[in-house]
């Protein structure tokens, strides 16, 4: 029987994706929404009434879209009376601050990072997608090991916080002390729309996103990112990425 | 809405006894709602569960309006749906505790929700010599969700394991009231990512129930569908989990690539990996065009090949099996009084599936092979999730081989209609409910959610506790595989 498991290994061969090294392409995915040129007509909020977590907000006849707190649902491209705003495919979102939508590489001690990095995730109460996929990053497909990620069981072994899921009250004490059990120099890596933008759910039923708790370094959109949208968000970590945008 | 459906016979008997106290006030296809007094609620549901052979399925309570019972009729493929009035004024809640073992949870979920129990492990210590105590989360090791559990421990052997639940809470009912169905429909579906089509599937369907909405054959088949690639995905990963728990890498990776591969036929034929925004009140929102479900079978057929030869070598494979036997055992009787759903309940003897006893969708067509075992051990457990992945790839090529034409959506009312109605639907994980009340205009007023998990959880610590060592606990945490953000909602 052990020689079947090792067989079994050695025919199906290397699955896992070249990815950051290669374009990929996810055709179907529901990715960033895409503001399309001209105006809105006058007075019309649809997209903003349309949208359950208030990531759309109308400003000079023109949608605003906080990526970080979109569900990719598509409600605000099925209400639009003009068609304006239409989901991408792009997945490789990943933002530095909410304030803009332009990624840039994090300076802060960025190089220390480069050929290791150890994560510890935090579960801040997720709905079991995010979750997933992040575990999803250690499946033969993805396996960020091969780019020196790492996840790790204690957060005190840990460069990185992942966190996913808004901060529930009940987990807002335990993520602040896995936080504070990290040595410095540390990053934190909000993904999903949940932990991102606070999620649908909202204040005061939950505590608000993770950057009401601590700072955070990175912003991965996605309900749930894909695992290629995690790695991205990784990347801008640890200065492995020169990324303009 | 079918109102002049007739009551059946046996129903109409033992609901003739109590006629004095129970007042029939509408029954739809599926669900009959009776009306009493709360106080009399604990005889009543005892008498009906007796006679008609069923346990406590859920109790939504309502402060200060009602408190909701529901149990299953199975002969009459039916759900009963008691609501007991309360007296104007009072926040006292009858106790079902003596007659139903189940209600004892929902009282203490009903005290942490409205009481604001504190949130965190208050376990008390055993005294003894060699007593130790891991308090284990709610940040747990790996990707586990955050749930803080306690194990007591003398030597290697575990003398009692304590789960705390509420980390997770994020108000989720309470956030859906005042908000259009339509809106709420993204919250329902984000109850548990991993669940999402079952807990979508209950919601709009208590809301077609409600509005008399029919759903056009060719969205009931294709919820069928929906709702299958979602077991076949979520088995394969409980199994993958399972398998990795007891120590075999390898094969857990083989499982979690082909688990990979159905979410990726997920996303290239639904749009989504987890399959969010699927399903709407009325149908379904994306249909599948003629070349994409012959696409779906073909590839479907093919990973069930691989299936085939990943479940032969993994029983094939003593270090995983002897794992697993004999371990986290949950007798018949502690799976009955407790109301075990899913695949826990059906590896301990409990034959209950919701798309067979109270079939939804298309289900009634596509009848599904529901196997049950009675050892109620991890291989058990085991066993079911694998024979219910073979009754799934059936179901899902022979759904797909017989999609009907015509509309995948039903016209629905743009302001829904007020009212109450229930909904239900058979999770990966087990028996799903969902409970709505639309209120003026059209908006939520009132919604609650009985997750699979929930009814599952009280099981988890008997059976942890039961002989065995604190290396078996992986294996009994991922033969549940409880979900805990349904659970805290």
């Amino acid at each position: 029987m052990f020689y079947d498991w090792v067989f079994k290994g050695l025919r199906k061969g290397v699955v896992s994706t070249a990815y950051p090294y290669n374009e990929q392409e996810l055709p179907n995915y529901r990715g960033l929404p895409a503001v399309g040129p001209g105006s809105c007509p006058d007075g019309c909020r649809e997209c903003e009434q349309a949208c359950l977590p208030g990531a759309v907000q109308v400003r000079d006849a023109t949608p605003v879209i906080d990526t970080a707190l979109c569900l990719f649902c598509g409600e605000c491209q099925s209400v639009c009376p003009r068609g304006r705003i239409t989901l991408t495919n792009a997945f490789e979102t990943a933002i530095t601050s909410r304030q803009t939508t332009a990624a840039k590489v994090v300076p802060r001690d960025g190089r220390l990072f480069a050929k290791s990095l150890y994560i510890r995730h935090v579960d801040a109460a997720c709905c079991g997608a995010c979750l997933r996929e992040t575990a999803s990053l250690n499946n033969p497909f993805y396996d960020v090991s091969r780019l020196g990620i790492f996840f790790t069981a204690s957060p005190r072994h840990a460069d990185v916080l992942l966190v996913t899921g808004p901060v529930s009250w009940g987990m807002r004490d335990p993520l602040r002390e896995a936080y504070e059990a990290m040595p410095g120099p540390k990053f934190v890596v909000a993904a999903g729309a949940c932990a991102a933008g606070g999620g649908p759910f909202g204040q005061p039923a939950t505590v608000g996103g993770v950057d009401v708790v601590m700072p955070v370094d990175v912003y991965i959109p996605g309900c749930p990112p894909h695992p290629l949208a995690l790695i991205d968000g990784l990347r801008l970590l640890g200065g492995r990425a020169r990324k303009e945008v | 809405m079918s109102g002049t459906r007739k009551i059946p016979e046996r129903l109409d008997k033992v609901l003739a006894q109590v006629k004095n106290l129970v007042q029939v006030i509408s029954h739809r296809t599926g669900e009959w709602q009776l009306d009493l007094e709360a106080g009399a609620l604990p005889p009543v549901a005892a008498h009906l569960a007796e006679s008609l052979g069923g346990n406590l399925a859920a109790l939504f309570p309502e402060p200060g309006q009602h408190l909701h019972a529901v149990l299953p009729a199975v002969e009459e493929k039916a759900y009963l749906h008691l609501r007991g009035r309360l007296a104007p004024g009072t926040r006292d809640l009858p106790a079902l505790d003596r007659h139903f073992p189940a209600a004892a949870r929902y009282r203490r979920i009903l005290e942490a929700r409205h009481g604001l129990a504190p949130v965190g492990p208050s376990v008390s210590r055993l005294e003894g010599s060699g007593v130790f105590q891991f308090p284990l989360g709610p940040v747990r090791g790996d990707y586990n969700e955050a749930a803080g559990i306690v194990i007591d421990t003398v030597g290697e052997h575990i003398l009692r394991l304590t789960p705390t639940l509420g980390y997770k809470h994020r108000g989720l009912e309470d956030r859906a009231a005042g908000l259009t169905p339509k809106a709420a429909l993204l919250l329902a579906e984000r109850a548990a990512g991993t669940q999402s089509v079952a807990h979508a599937l209950a919601y709009c369907q208590a809301l077609e129930r409600l509005a008399g909405v029919t759903v056009p054959p060719r969205a009931a088949v294709l919820r069928v569908v929906l709702a299958e690639m979602e077991r076949l995905y979520g088995h394969l990963l409980d199994i993958s989990l399972m398998v990795g728990a007891a120590g075999h890498t390898v094969g857990a990776a083989q499982l979690d690539q082909l688990k990979e591969l159905f979410l990726r036929l997920n996303l290239s034929h639904f749009g989504h990996r987890y399959l969010f925004g699927t399903l709407v009140p009325g149908g379904v929102r994306t249909d599948l065009p003629r070349e994409a479900a012959a696409s779906l079978r073909t590839a479907v057929t093919r990973q069930g090949a691989e299936w085939r030869r990943l479940f032969t070598m993994v029983l094939g494979t003593p270090g995983i099996i002897d794992r697993w036997e004999t371990t986290g055992i949950v007798d018949y009787t502690d799976a009955w009084d407790l109301a075990a759903v899913g695949p826990v309940g059906r590896a301990s003897g409990v034959d209950r599936d919701v798309r067979r006893d109270h079939p939804y969708a298309a289900y009634g067509e596509f009848v599904p092979a529901v196997p049950h075992f009675r050892d109620g051990d991890a291989l058990a457990r085991f066993r079911v999730r694998a024979a219910e992945i073979d009754a799934s790839l059936a179901l899902v090529g022979e759904a797909l081989a017989r999609l009907p034409q015509g509309p995948a959506r039903a016209d629905v009312p743009a302001v829904w209609p007020a009212g109450e109605a229930l909904g239900w639907s058979e999770a990966p994980q087990g028996e799903t409910l969902h409970w709505v009340r639309v209120g003026e205009e059209g908006k939520i007023a009132a919604y609650r959610i009985r997750s699979a998990s929930f009814a599952n959880w009280d099981l988890f610590g008997p059976a942890a506790a039961d002989g065995n060592i604190l290396t078996d606990f992986p294996l009994i945490d991922t033969s549940f595989n409880l979900c805990c953000a349904d659970c805290d909602r």
